[in-house]
Formats: C-alpha cells, structure tokens, sequence
C-alpha cells in the first residue's frame, strides 16, 4: 500500500489528509476548508480509516446516526455523502460508491498522516529487528513526529474509540522505544524531551517516570530524579488512588541507595518484571532470583558518613560472619550499648557485606510503641518478600475470626511453618542474614518465635544478627529470659560498643565540616557517635553566616534545635510522624494529618533533606519512612505539650479507626492511640478487637495485656456500654490465661457482671460471661464445674488456653525426648512450653522430666539432675506415680552413666517403691532390671542370673529402648572386666534392641562396645572395619553426648594403634 | 449377631510359635461346643509369650460363647459384647502381625463424646511417636476396651498411654491369628 502511494505522489497532484492532532485536507497545496461540518469530516474520517474494504452504507449509516431511525440515516448518509463528492476535488479518483457499500480506493493519489504514522513504526520495529539501530532511529522519530495529538479531536463518537485509542498506545510504545534507544546510544539529552513528550502524552504513564527518573540520575541530578518519582506518586494518588509500582519503588530505592549513577542496562522495567514464581513443595516461595539482592526487604539506607572509629568492633562482626559460614552453624551476634552508640550503623555494614556476597538480608526493627503486635519484628522482616505460608498463617489468622480445629499444638505449627520458610531461603541463598534492631522493645510472640526458629536453625548455616539498648532490655523479661538461655547455651556473641576515642569522634565531626574543634565535639558529647554528629551540625551552623545563637548541650535539645528551622507543614508532619510512634507510610500519614498528596511528599522531602526522617523498607510497593533515630521521635514528641499529645493520639486514633476495614491489622494501633488521646470508648472496644486477634496467633501475653488495658478503660464508660464491653474483654482475659491466684476475684468480678446483665435482659452478655467462667473452671482443673456445661463450649476454652497449649507442647515435646527422637525439636518445644507455663504460673511435670531427659542427652549432667528431681518432686506433690517413675528412671540412668553407682542404687530403690504401688505395667520390671545391672556392676554374687531373668521379662514386656541400655551398660562392665566375648555378645543384643526403636545414639554405643570388645581381643583388623562401617551408618550430629564421646575415645584409640 | 470378645489366660504357657493349626487345635472342643449355633470366628491376639489370648467372635449372643466354654471346659477371663470403632488407620490391622493391644477399663464409662475428647489429645503424641491406632473394641456398656497399635514397641505405646493420662489395664505385643479367607465360617 505504502508503495503504491509513493508512485501516485510522484505522478498526480496529492490530496494530503491529517487526522492527528488536527483536521486538515490540502490538494495541490491549497487548503480545502470547504469539510467543516462535523459529520462530514466524521464519514470522511470513518471511510479513511476503514479503507482496507468496502464498508456497507447501512452499517455507516447506524454508526455515524446512531439515534436516528434507520431510514432517516441512510437519507443523512446520502445527503452527506452528495455533498462530500461535491467538496472533494476528483472525488471519483479516490471514493469508490456503490448502491450499497463504499469505499475509500487505497491505491489513489493521496496521502494519510494515520497511514503515514503506521508505516513508520512498522520500518522501526523491522530496523530493530536487523538491529539497524540508525534506521530505527529515524523511523521512531518520524513516526513521533507524525503523531502530533489524539485522532479527529473534536470527534465524540463511539465509533472513533477504538482506532484513536489504539493509535495513541502505538504513539506510547513509540515514545517508549526511542527513550530506551537513545538511552542506550547515550543521548540523553534528546531522551529527556522525548521522555517529557512520552509523560505529556499520558500522565499516568510509569514507563515515562521511569525513564525520567534514571535520565535525571544518570546525569547525576538525583535529587530531580527523586521530585519525578514523588511527581509519579502524587499523579497516580489523585487521578487513581493508587500507588507507583514495584519495578517503580525499586527504581527510587536504587537511587536513593546507590552512590553511583544507574546503567543504562541496569533495572529496566522490562527486567525487573521478569521473574516469576517457583513452587517448592509444602510452600510457596518466590524464585531464588526474586529472592536475590537487591531485595525490597532494604535496611535503612545506609548513611553517606564512613564508618569511623570502629575497626575492632567491625573486624570482630568480621571474623563471626567468617566462622559462622565456615562451620556452617547459626550464632546469635548481640550488639548491646547506649542508644546512639552506632549498633544499627554496624548493622547495616554487617548487612552491606552479606548483599555485596549475593546473600539475603532480611531486617525488623522493635518499637516502644508497638510492643502488643505479635510478630511485628518477623512481620517486617518478612513481608517484603513474595507470600509465604508463615506471614499467610499469621494472616489468616489475623483475618479469620473462627480459629481452625486443632487445639493448641498450633502454635508450634506455625513456628514450623516460619522455621520451614528460613530453610527454604537458606537452600536458595548463599547467605541469610536476619537482623533485628531494638531487641529491648520485641513482643513476646516475636521473642518465641526467635527462641524457637534459634534452637530449630542452630546447625544450619543462617546468621541472627541484633541490637539493643543494655538498660532498657532488663525492662523486657521476655527478652532478658530468652538472651539468659542463649548464654548458658554459648549460643551468643555479645559485643559491648564503647564510647568512641576522642580521635575518632574528631574525625566524624569533620564529616561535617573540617572546621570544627574536634576534641570540642568529644568534650561535649562523650564520644556518642550520635550526640557527637549533632553537636558538630550545631557547631558547624553556629560558626555559619546565619546563626550566632550559643546551642545546648543536651542532645535532645540539640535535635529540637534542628527542627526549628522547618516550615509549619514539615514541623507539624514531624509531630504526627513522633505521635504515630513508628515507621509511616505517605497513606497512612496523610489519612492522619488531611494533607494533600503534594503538600504531604514536599513536607516528606524536606525532612529528608534535612536528616529527621529517612525512607526505609518497602512494602506493597510504597515507602515506609521512619525518623533517622528513635532520639530524634522522642526529641519531636517531646517538643509537644501534653493537650497537644492526647489531641494527636486522639485523632491519630480516630484515623486509624476510619482505616481499620482495608488495614485490620492497625487495631492494636488504634487502642494504643486512644487510650494516649483518652477516647475510652474506642480504646475499650479496638483493644477487645486486639486482644481477640492476639488469641488467634497464640499470643497469650500480647492478648492479657491489651485486654487489661481495654477493662481499665471499662470503668470510664456508662453501663449500657460498659457491660458488654467489659464481659467481652474479661472473657478474652480469661483465654489469654490468668494465675490461679487470680481466679477468684475474677470469678467475683464475672458473677457481679452477669447479674447485671441478667437485670438488664442482656442475654448475649450473659452467656458470655458464663463461657468466662467454664474457662477458668477448666484451665484450673475444676473439672466437675466444667462438665455441668457443654463440652462443645469446654472445648472452646480449650482452643485458646495457654495452660492447655502449655500441657499440649510439653506432652509432644517430652513424647520425643522419651524416646530420645529429634531431640532439638523436642527442646525447642519444651522451651517453648515453659516460657508459656512460667506466664500463667504452671508446674508441669513434663516439661521438667522432658528437658532433663534432653539435658542428659546432651551430657549436661548437673542440670540433667537437677530438672528430674525437680519433676520427681512435683509428681510426688501431685501424687502422680507413672510420671514419677519416668524421672526415677532417667535419674538412675544417669547417674550410672556417669558412674555414680551409690546414687544410682538410692534413686532405683526410689523407683522400686513407687513402681509397686503401681498396677500392671512395665515400671516395676524396669526397676527391676535396672537394680540388677547395679548389682551386676557392683559385682554382686548371683547377680547375673537375676540380670537374666530381668532380660527376660523386657523382651516379654516388648521394651527395647530399656533392653538395649542394660545390655550396653552391662557390656561396658564386661569389658573392664576382661570378658571380651561376653561383652560382644550383650553389645550385639543392645544393638538388635537399638535398631528395632531406631535409636541411634544407643546403636552407636553399642556397636562401640563390639569395637572395643574385638580391640581388647586384638583384632585390629575387625575393629576398624566396624569403625569405618560405622561412621558411614551413623551422623555423629544426631548423637547423644555419651556416643559421640564413646565414638571420639574409639577413633583415638585406633589412631594410636596404627601401625 | 453380636460381637464377642473372649479373653483366656493360661497358667500353662501355649507355644510361644504359634500357627493357625495349632490354634485349631487348641480351640478344638470350643468349637465343637459353639458349632450348634450360627457363629463365626473372625480374629485371635496371643501374648508373645502364649499366656493370654483374645478372641473376637461373630455369636447371636455373648452367652453362647460363656456356655461353650463351661461345656468344653475351657477357663476364661471374661466374655463381653463389644462394637468396633475405628482408629487413625483401621485397615492396618490386616497387613500388621503383630500388633500391639492396650486393654483399659472406664470408671464412669466411656461414652462417644469423651472418647473423641481422648482422640484428640492422644493424636499429637501418637503422631510424634510414629503410633498409629488401627482399631478399638469398646465395650457395648462402655466399662472395657482394647485398642490396637502398630507401634515399633509395646513401650512405645504404655508411655503414650502414661503421657495422656489414660491408664491402662496391660499392654501388650500379639501375635495375630486370622481364619482363612475360605474358612471364616466354622
């Protein structure tokens, strides 16, 4: 077609028609003015653009008169049409009219910018493809040069939709390409105005910001490439209310982030959006390279100052990291001092390094003000990567106002499903680093689970990296309980940042200007590396043009000092920003403050600038800002009077209350800020909500503190409020799990409600206040009381009781230890259920008897002792015989593997007693079977005839697990004795007893007896064969410490006796 | 039809290796004693060590099978009506030889909805232990039952027991006789 137009432009005079931008027809270079109506330049336009084949007059005629009748458009397409042919110079050379079509004849002697338009971007895309990137060039332009505005404007039709809107899109992807192009060939200033162009031909375009964004970078003007984003941002708030994409965001944290100018290669849309997901099975998880650095999931950005004065400090965070990945096993890094100290600024270079290694770096900070939010550290840490089944439990949960059957081990369900998606990471990274910031101020679920997720990843390749305030973490017992067990473990690095060296903190303040009297600086602020840069900012205005003031010498003060000089909108952004007492999003604070988008990003901007705030993480594809440290919050919410703090919290509140419906998660938010701004109604009635959310994700401690609050907040209320409110709240009390000591003024407090309720006809509060009472019956063993009511309610109370969670995790978790099975995970659970039996003042006998087990499994036998006496002591005070004897057994096991035979014999005498107050078991023939190996081993006559007997009666009982110890014990015995053979043959019966439980520290122990045994005859030979056997057979990880012991003595005594 | 179970104990020990014939044989005056009724034998337990055995059978009523035992002189323990309830995996009983039998008995009686309450505390520890339930029989009145596991040991199972607090009568490992297949009628 192109072609044929070409030849006719040569030969016959052009008739020259633009339909873009514009409505223009020239022939012979005259002007045809003569087509101006409306409709007539409609049908000229609709046979123009549909001039590839005949088009029926009828189907014209309905689109062009879509509201007359049919009979009367087809007299206005005649009309029309008569007089087009009489306007249009030699029409007949370029219409084709039949009695019941028409058509525009392509081939005639004209020329058509839509035509024209379609050629040129039809060259550019054949030039790109033969990689003429010259050709492509000039095509791209030409064809942007054509397109010079929308088609027919004026034009309202139906009809013209479709090709105006296509054609405009071509005109986008025109623009598109030659910024790209020109981008790659260099000329970024003509890529400039073509990407204006691209931007004033659609605003909402991404691309086109984009474009602008990494033009203006890579020119070095970061902080235009910075305003473009916010431009975005603000554009695509007011016209669709909705945010800039990810592939966006991760363009401006680049920029924010990176020193160097991006690459022209660098983060394209295109290659930003190409990854997919992988399924892996059990979870979903993000594909490895969605996974991969740069990830969403930033640190705060790292600051512009050096690292100054903290070599050893960071050549210690060096040397951990190193060991921790060459031994392949987690260690926990504390770094604990003062605030403003430089633990977070260690951090992220800890961070950087891990990134800058292709390792995954995932970051949660604590909050004071967020101290109710179970989870809220791995929330953070975790919600920046792709969904997975940890953060979608926790979220279904929190949306799921019926919790799943199941009973209380779910918990420990949901740990597994967190620690499952750690391994996952760790199998598709080199590296997994977590950090988390502000430990002093972590929730007690967040405590758990990182109790948890330690004990359960201690083997495996992960770093934990965290900081505190020392002071402020004696504040936090969860916290304090937790880092305890890690040190008796040897579990933690602690690393203590001292003040800096005078020295050092001169040459941070000469960060700031080379002018200032360092040792000044170091007088002032005691070498606080914090304080030290503020005092060096205040110095360095004091010595400028504009200030003479004399500054304080308090760093809160110095702060405030700063604030000063910002407008009234960026101040009072500040106060909202310190109010909300954590990190913001833009949305949420210009929900709080009714700013304006632009005002709102301008305050933002200007905060930036002058260091007060800094963006960190980004989540579903928005910043979220936080105060460059949490000295400047506390100095800005300070600079507010106290009126001032309860009206801020009380709208903030308010707020966030309005936002509750797309954002459920923020009640916890909304009760903290009611109850600072005093609303007691909204307070009582978001921490109800709170607390009922809590009790869904297992977070009892969370859960009883909220509801505290709310019922504090109660007694404010008038009664037809109070009531309801108050029962409600009692009852989530009450799930949370309350001290026996306090069940009966509760239960006082419950029977005075509900016969309020009762005297107001309020039915549904009643019986809430009975589904309170039966739960306190349960959880306190009242179980009679319990059976007067429903067992569906009974179970219920159940679902949500920390008590029963506690029970049911020590009962799994001892389970495993008894039959000496995943031994870490059954410590983890038992940990796990003593921290939850300590809260709600439990004495279980199966946690003690449980980690005592545990302890004497990891040859910890001090401890080992001491928590089975201390579960023998309160099965004894429960008068609770079979879980006496478990401890008795463990007891006199112990103590004849560490030799004490005198103690072995006293606890067996123990057991012996109580077993035989026992009915038809296998405790009393255990008795009796260890009893007899102590009078064997005590070289007892007749000894090893009544030892057979007892054999005897195991193997009738069917209890390997005790056979294969007796018979290992007992061969070591023969051994020392000098009876090889008899030896060999109890080892070889210990080691048939082992394999049929499975267990591998007792099959370990007693293939090392038949390896000593052959040894002690002088079979080296065999010996060795066994040993090599062995190791193949058995991973040491999974041994108790007795094998691993008995395995090392046996390779050294082979090493000796190597030829 | 009701079903039956026969509990025997034996002061003489029954072979320790025991075979479907043997156990005919055993069992040979009892059967001659049951056949004048409609009666089918569809199961027996023996203690590894031949000194109890239970034996579940098809009858029109639980004294039929206390008559025949008088008449064959043949001692038992106890004959009592029992209904089947299945555990996590009841056809496992069929391909496990030597399953494991708890025997319990309820004061009060165990009723279907404490007994799910008891499932559902059991399961955690069964599941962490690798025991599985295969089938119970409970006493029509609720008083007796007798569960079976498959369990790597009889251990295994009393210290489950011991850790749900449900106490137990003995534990047991069986060896498992079946009739068969064309031979249940007899």
């Amino acid at each position: 077609m192109t072609a044929s137009i070409a030849e006719c432009r040569k030969t016959v005079p052009n008739l020259s028609i633009k339909l873009l931008g514009e409505f223009n027809i020239a022939y012979a270079n005259s002007s045809i003015t003569s087509v101006k109506t409306e409709r007539l330049q409609a049908l000229l336009v609709y046979v123009l653009l549909h001039r590839d084949r005949p088009q029926a007059r009828q189907q014209i005629a309905v689109q062009l008169w879509p509201e007359a009748s049919e009979t009367e458009a087809k007299a206005s397409l005649r009309r029309r049409l008569h007089e087009l042919r009489q306007l249009l110079p030699n029409a007949d050379q370029f219409l084709q009219v039949e009695s019941r079509s028409l058509q525009w004849i392509s081939d005639g002697p004209y020329s058509l910018d839509v035509a024209d338009f379609e050629a040129a971007i039809a060259q550019a895309q054949a030039a790109q493809r033969s990689q003429q990137l010259t050709r492509a060039r000039q095509a791209l332009v030409r064809a942007t040069e054509l397109y010079r505005g929308e088609l027919l404007p004026g034009c309202y039709d139906d009809w013209i939709v479709g090709p105006r809107d296509t054609l405009r899109q071509q005109a986008i992807n025109t623009l598109d390409q030659l910024v790209t192009l020109l981008f790659k060939q260099g000329d970024r200033q003509t890529a400039m105005g073509y990407a204006q162009q691209l931007l004033r031909l659609d605003p909402l375009a991404e691309t086109a910001y984009c474009h602008l964004m990494r033009l203006h970078s890579q020119a070095g003007d970061r902080a235009s490439a910075l305003r473009v984003y916010h431009q975005c941002m603000t554009i695509l708030q007011e016209e669709l209310g909705v945010n800039p994409s990810p592939t966006t965001c991760k363009l401006y944290e680049q920029i924010l982030t990176l020193d160097e100018p991006l690459l022209a290669s660098s983060s394209s849309p295109q290659q930003l959006s190409a990854s997919g997901d992988c399924q892996v099975p059990g979870l979903k998880l993000p594909a490895p390279e969605q996974l991969s650095p740069p990830s969403p999931a930033l640190p705060p950005p790292t600051t512009a100052i050096p690292l100054i004065g903290r070599k050893p400090e960071w050549a210690e965070i060096q040397h951990w990291k190193n060991a921790r990945q060459k031994v392949g096993k987690s260690e926990l890094l504390l770094l604990v001092g003062e605030s403003g100290i430089g633990k977070t600024r260690l951090l992220e270079e800890l961070a950087q390094a891990v990134r800058a290694e292709g390792g995954l770096v995932l970051w949660g900070r604590g909050f004071e003000a967020e101290m109710l939010r179970p989870y809220g550290v791995w929330i953070d840490a975790f919600r920046s990567l792709p969904n997975h089944e940890f953060l979608s439990e926790i979220t279904t949960r929190l949306l799921n106002p019926h919790p799943p059957a199941g009973g209380g081990l779910d918990r420990s369900r949901l740990f597994d499903a967190g620690v499952q998606f750690l391994q996952q990471l760790m199998s598709h990274h080199r590296c997994v680093l977590i950090v988390l910031d502000d430990i002093q101020w972590l929730d007690e679920a967040s405590v758990a689970f990182l109790h948890y997720a330690a004990r359960l990843l201690s083997q495996a390749p992960i770093l934990f990296a965290c900081a505190a305030r020392t002071q402020e973490l004696e504040r936090n017992p969860a916290v304090s309980k937790v880092l305890q067990a890690f040190y008796r473990e040897q579990w933690v690095q602690r690393l203590e940042l001292a003040p800096l060296a005078p020295a050092s903190t001169a040459e941070l303040a000469h960060q700031i200007s080379q002018d200032i009297d360092g040792n000044h600086v170091f007088a002032d602020s005691g070498g606080n590396p914090l304080f030290a840069l503020e005092v060096a900012r205040a110095l360095s205005q004091a010595a400028g043009p504009n200030s003479n003031q004399p500054f304080s010498h308090d760093l809160s003060t110095l702060i405030q000092g700063r604030l000063l000089p910002l407008d009234e909108s960026a101040r009072q952004l500040v106060c909202w920003g310190a109010a909300l007492g954590r990190s913001f999003n833009p949305t949420t604070l210009a929900q709080v403050t009714d700013y304006a988008p632009l005002q709102l990003l301008t305050a933002l901007e200007r905060l930036e600038a002058h260091g007060i705030i800094r963006p960190g993480n980004t989540v579903n594809g928005e910043i979220y800002y936080d105060f460059a440290h949490d000295i400047v919050r506390q100095a800005a919410y300070q600079q507010l009077s106290e009126p001032r703090r309860r009206l801020a919290h009380a709208h903030i509140a308010q707020a966030l209350n309005r936002l509750l419906d797309s954002h459920p998660g923020e009640v916890s938010n909304v009760a903290y800020h009611a109850s600072l701004g005093g609303d007691h109604e909204l307070a009582a009635s978001a921490s109800l909500q709170a607390a009922e959310r809590h009790l869904r994700l297992f977070a009892f401690a969370e859960a009883s503190e909220i509801a505290q609050q709310g019922i504090h907040h109660c007694q404010y209320l008038n009664p037809a409020a109070q009531i309801p409110l108050h029962l409600r709240l009692l009852r989530a009390y009450v799930k949370a799990g309350v001290r026996k000591e306090q069940v009966s003024s509760l239960e006082t407090e419950l029977q005075r409600l509900i016969e309020q309720a009762s005297a107001k006809g309020l039915k549904d509060e009643q019986a809430i206040g009975l589904e309170a009472l039966i739960m306190l019956s349960y959880d306190h063993g009242r179980l009679t009381q319990v059976q007067q009511h429903s067992l569906q309610a009974a179970e219920q109370a159940r679902l949500a009781s920390p008590t029963t969670t506690a029970y049911m995790l020590a009962r799994t978790g001892s389970c495993l230890a008894d039959i000496g099975r995943e031994m870490t995970r059954a410590e983890a659970l038992l940990l796990e259920a003593q921290s939850l039996a300590e809260r709600v003042g439990l004495q279980a006998i199966d946690i003690s008897s449980g980690l005592g087990i545990i302890r004497r499994y990891q040859g910890k036998v001090e401890d080992a002792r001491q928590l089975l006496e201390q579960g023998w002591k309160i099965a004894q005070m429960e008068q609770d015989h079979w879980r006496e004897c478990p401890c008795l057994i463990n007891l006199v096991m112990l103590e004849l593997e560490a030799d004490n035979l005198v103690n072995a014999l006293n606890y067996c005498h123990e057991l012996t007693t109580v077993s035989a107050q026992m009915a038809e078991g296998s405790e009393a023939a255990h008795a009796a079977a260890l009893d007899a190996l102590i009078q064997y081993l005590l070289g007892t006559p007749e000894a090893d005839s009544a030892l057979e007997r007892s054999l005897q009666s195991l193997k009738r009982l069917d209890s390997p697990r005790m056979t294969a110890f007796i018979q290992t014990l007992a061969a070591e015995f023969d051994l020392r004795q000098g009876r090889p053979k008899s030896a060999i043959a109890r080892a070889e019966a210990a080691f048939e007893a082992a394999r049929i439980v499975d267990n591998h520290s007792e099959i370990a122990l007693a293939w090392a007896m038949i390896i000593r045994a052959s040894l002690q005859m002088g079979n080296l030979k065999c010996a060795t064969q066994h040993f090599l056997s062995l190791q193949q057979k058995i991973s040491q990880a999974f041994l108790s410490h007795r094998a691993r012991q008995a395995l090392q003595a046996i390779e050294a005594q082979l090493q000796a006796l190597k030829p | 039809m009701s079903h039956v179970i026969l509990e025997r104990s034996y002061i003489e020990p029954l072979p320790t290796q025991m075979s479907l014939e043997l156990w005919d044989s055993v069992n040979h005056s009892l059967d001659v004693c049951l056949n004048k009724y409609d009666w089918q034998w569809l199961r027996s337990f023996i203690t590894l060590d031949g000194s109890r055995s239970i034996c579940e059978l098809e009858v029109p009523y639980a004294e039929v099978v206390r008559e025949a035992c008088r008449k064959a002189s043949i001692p038992f323990d106890r004959v009592w009506r029992a209904e089947i309830w299945p555990g996590m995996n009841p056809d496992g009983l069929q391909a496990n030889k030597q399953p494991i039998l708890a025997e319990f008995t309820y004061e009060p009686p165990m009723t279907p909805e404490t007994w799910t309450d008891a499932t559902q505390r059991t399961r955690p520890c069964c599941i962490e232990m690798g025991i599985q339930s295969l089938v119970t029989l409970m006493a029509v009145n609720g008083e007796r039952s007798i569960c079976m596991f498959a369990a790597t040991s009889a251990e295994e199972v009393r210290l489950m027991c011991r850790k749900v607090n449900a106490p137990f009568k003995r534990v047991w490992r069986s060896q498992l006789i079946l009739p068969l297949e064309d031979d249940r009628q007899r």
